[in-house]
């Protein structure tokens, strides 16, 4: 009960200040996007064109499909965007604290409530993303279903990740700016190591489970069996266990972070 | 008590002073908790109570722990140790910038800094109009914040700290850098959130506004709590503790520290036996008056001597109407400059000066015996002099110069002549709010409207 109780108070307060997370959400929307002619449209050009070149050169030049039974393009993007919201979001979450600088001075501000307004602005390019992919998918012969609404508890999973690793990474970075050079190293590794562009089976069975250590590896093929493959997440109860248990770590482990370093903020800034 | 809206009790904050930020990291999350710091002392073991309605004014030397004492009020950095009770909302001004977002313009921070406080769009809406009014910076409120002068910021950012209805608001030391007007507009408005039960935890280095704005005053010291009482009295110690020499500096401590043993005296202390007779005087006025006093420290850095014959002036004293030794004055008050001077040599013709100068070294006034010469003074004999005048100066420290001259050999030469031999500090009071510069000229504004 009393490892609950924090949790508690911490969603009364999400409650409490839903307007604060709002406008901080619609601040960092728009910083994203302003400056620039084209605004929104890049947070779709840069994945999508990414996706495209990787098409290319898979489809034409090297003449390979990890996708075997559906077309490149799809078995690629749908895990693509779900790799592409998770590094993005990380990204930004690591240098969170630092640019709102001004509010530490502030006091009265709970800060552990910053990371929400950037996963919150980035929600929403990602779900019209999702959109598209099923439209995508539906243009190479997959009939959207039900299961692509399944999308929405990868999502969850993922931000419940986020929340977590972005305490820790955007506490940390305060501390020393290397974190945010070493989560932009991570997530290039991340990229590679997670079945994004290659298939799991291309394993040998007995060391599957090395590359399932990786979260990643949950959401990226979790958004794959929604989009392509119509496969529901309760025919894998081992990897939800592992996944949920890492989480549950991460996020207990992101507060204690956070907690422990936050009375140190106002004096390293 | 149950009306205390702050309460600090034994409340001491160190620095934790790392050699780098690598090992603040690691201690901070060291699961056995080592230490990887030294201490510096900010705040030590402050007790403190305020309640509601109070102006309380916070003065001290730079580093004395007032701002440290601020951000722990404000929940900006935590106690490191004693309980720290605030019960009600803060709207802090910290620093010049004030939780603004320098990428924003000025509409859009209100905003922002509004609903970051809880507030909704729709209230932050009608606050609008008035957080734009009080600010007045013109177009720039359109512009981004890091377009700003340090005064528009601190416009901007007093605006809106003052109208989010605090219930405790800090203001740290940084509406000197508005102009002369903004900073009258937030005296008032300050003085009109007290009205509606707000309390104001102020600091400054300006003595005069902390006496007119502040109900109550503490004098911080190397972190610590030397003196809490009635505004005036705090301010003086402040200055006594201010013009100190290093030497001295420890027994004004003392004395300060045994004042704050014996509270009884802390009220009537600050006006020493003149006021008393004062007031059986004239007791038209009400304790609110100022009155002058003597701070031993206040003496003048500047002081030049110069000294051509053999005679040496000393004594110097300057006293109130009814010899009470002062140095530090009420305009409109008349006082008594008195020295004497020695000869240790025959003179003739002798004749005596004394002027006082601005601190840029204006001459404001003087006075000689010239046509009224001493024809002849022997060897061995000693001359007082006594020099009166009437206060008209204005709030400022001003500076004696004295000489004695007489005749050489057919020449006139001056004996000995003292520039800046004592200085004296004229106090601002409530009379002279609004008139400014050196001089006293009996000088008011009336306003015809046709």
């Amino acid at each position: 009960m009393k490892l609950f109780h924090p949790a508690y108070r911490f969603a009364c307060s999400l409650w409490k200040w839903r307007g604060t997370i709002w406008e901080l959400a619609r601040r960092d929307f728009i910083n994203q996007h302003s400056g620039t002619y084209l605004g929104v449209f890049w947070s779709y050009a840069q994945p999508l064109s990414f996706v495209l070149l990787l098409t290319l050169v898979f489809t034409l030049g090297l003449r390979y499909n990890p996708g075997r039974d559906v077309p490149f393009l799809v078995y690629l993007i749908s895990g693509m965007i779900a790799w592409q919201f998770f590094s993005g979001a990380i990204g930004g979450l690591t240098g969170i604290i630092r640019a709102h600088s001004f509010l530490v001075r502030k006091g009265s501000f709970n800060l552990a409530i910053l990371p929400l307004g950037k996963l919150l602005s980035v929600i929403v390019p990602h779900l019209i993303l999702i959109v598209a992919t099923v439209l995508i998918c539906w243009l190479n012969g997959i009939a959207p279903s039900l299961y692509a609404f399944q999308t929405l508890y990868y999502l969850l999973g993922m931000l419940c990740l986020l929340l977590g690793l972005g305490w820790i990474t955007s506490a940390a970075n305060l501390f020393f700016e290397d974190v945010s050079r070493m989560v932009g190293i991570l997530v290039q590794f991340g990229f590679w190591f997670t079945p994004i562009i290659w298939n799991i089976r291309l394993v040998p069975a007995k060391y599957r489970w090395l590359v399932k250590l990786n979260p990643a590896c949950y959401f990226v093929d979790g958004y794959r069996d929604s989009l392509v493959y119509q496969m529901p997440f309760w025919q894998k109860p081992l990897e939800f266990g592992y996944y949920w248990g890492l989480t549950l770590i991460v996020l207990w482990l992101g507060a204690f972070v956070f907690r422990r370093l936050k009375p140190h903020f106002g004096e390293v800034l | 008590m149950a009306d205390a809206i702050v309460k600090l009790s034994r409340v001491s904050k160190f620095y934790k002073l790392y050699d780098s930020k690598r090992d603040r990291f690691r201690e901070a999350l060291d699961p056995w908790r080592r230490k990887r710091h030294r201490e510096f002392y900010a705040l030590r073991d402050v007790n403190l109570e305020v309640k509601r309605n109070e102006i309380l004014g916070i003065v001290g030397r730079n580093g004395a722990g007032k701002t440290t004492l601020l951000k722990v009020i404000a929940g900006v950095v935590p106690a490191n140790s004693g309980q720290v009770a605030v019960n009600g909302k803060v709207s802090a001004m910290l620093d010049v910038s004030a939780g603004l977002n320098p990428d924003l313009d000025g509409i859009q921070n209100i905003y922002f800094g509004g609903i970051m406080l809880g507030f909704s769009r729709q209230e932050m809406r009608r606050k609008l109009d008035d957080i734009v009014a009080f600010a007045d910076i013109g177009d720039f409120i359109r512009q981004p914040m890091r377009t700003y002068s340090s005064g528009m910021r601190a416009r901007l950012g007093f605006a809106l700290a003052v109208n989010v209805d605090p219930e405790i608001l800090i203001v740290d030391e940084v509406l000197a850098v508005g102009d002369e007007l903004f900073r009258r507009k937030c005296y008032a408005r300050m003085e009109a959130l007290l009205k509606g039960g707000c309390t104001v935890f102020y600091v400054s280095h300006n003595i005069n506004t902390v006496n007119e704005l502040c109900t109550r005053a503490v004098l911080f010291d190397g972190g610590e709590l030397l003196l809490d009482g009635p505004t005036k009295a705090v301010t003086m110690y402040y200055l006594r503790l201010m013009n100190a020499s290093k030497e001295t500096q420890a027994v004004v401590r003392s004395e300060i520290r045994d004042l704050n043993k014996n509270p009884a005296k802390k009220g009537n202390i600050s006006f020493s036996s003149a006021r008393q007779e004062k007031k059986d005087l004239s007791d038209d006025e009400s304790l609110d008056r100022l009155m002058p006093f003597y701070i031993p420290e206040l003496v003048p850095q500047s002081t030049l001597i110069q000294k051509n014959h053999d005679v040496a002036i000393e004594d110097i004293q300057l006293t109130t109407a009814i010899g009470e030794r002062v140095n530090v004055l009420v305009m409109g008050e008349e006082y008594h400059l008195s020295f004497k001077v020695r000869f240790d040599m025959d003179a003739i013709d002798v004749g005596f000066g004394v002027a006082i100068k601005s601190q840029k070294g204006v001459n404001l006034c003087n006075c000689n015996s010239k046509g009224d010469f001493i024809p002849f003074i022997e060897k061995g004999r000693e001359a007082t002099v006594h020099f009166y005048f009437t206060c008209n100066l204005l709030q400022g420290s001003y500076f004696f110069t004295l000489n004695a001259a007489a005749d050489i050999s057919g020449k006139r030469e001056v004996l000995m002549q003292i520039q800046d031999a004592l200085v004296f500090k004229v106090l601002k009071d409530k009379k002279t709010m609004n008139i400014g510069g050196l001089l006293y000229c009996n000088q008011f504004l009336e306003t015809e409207i046709t």
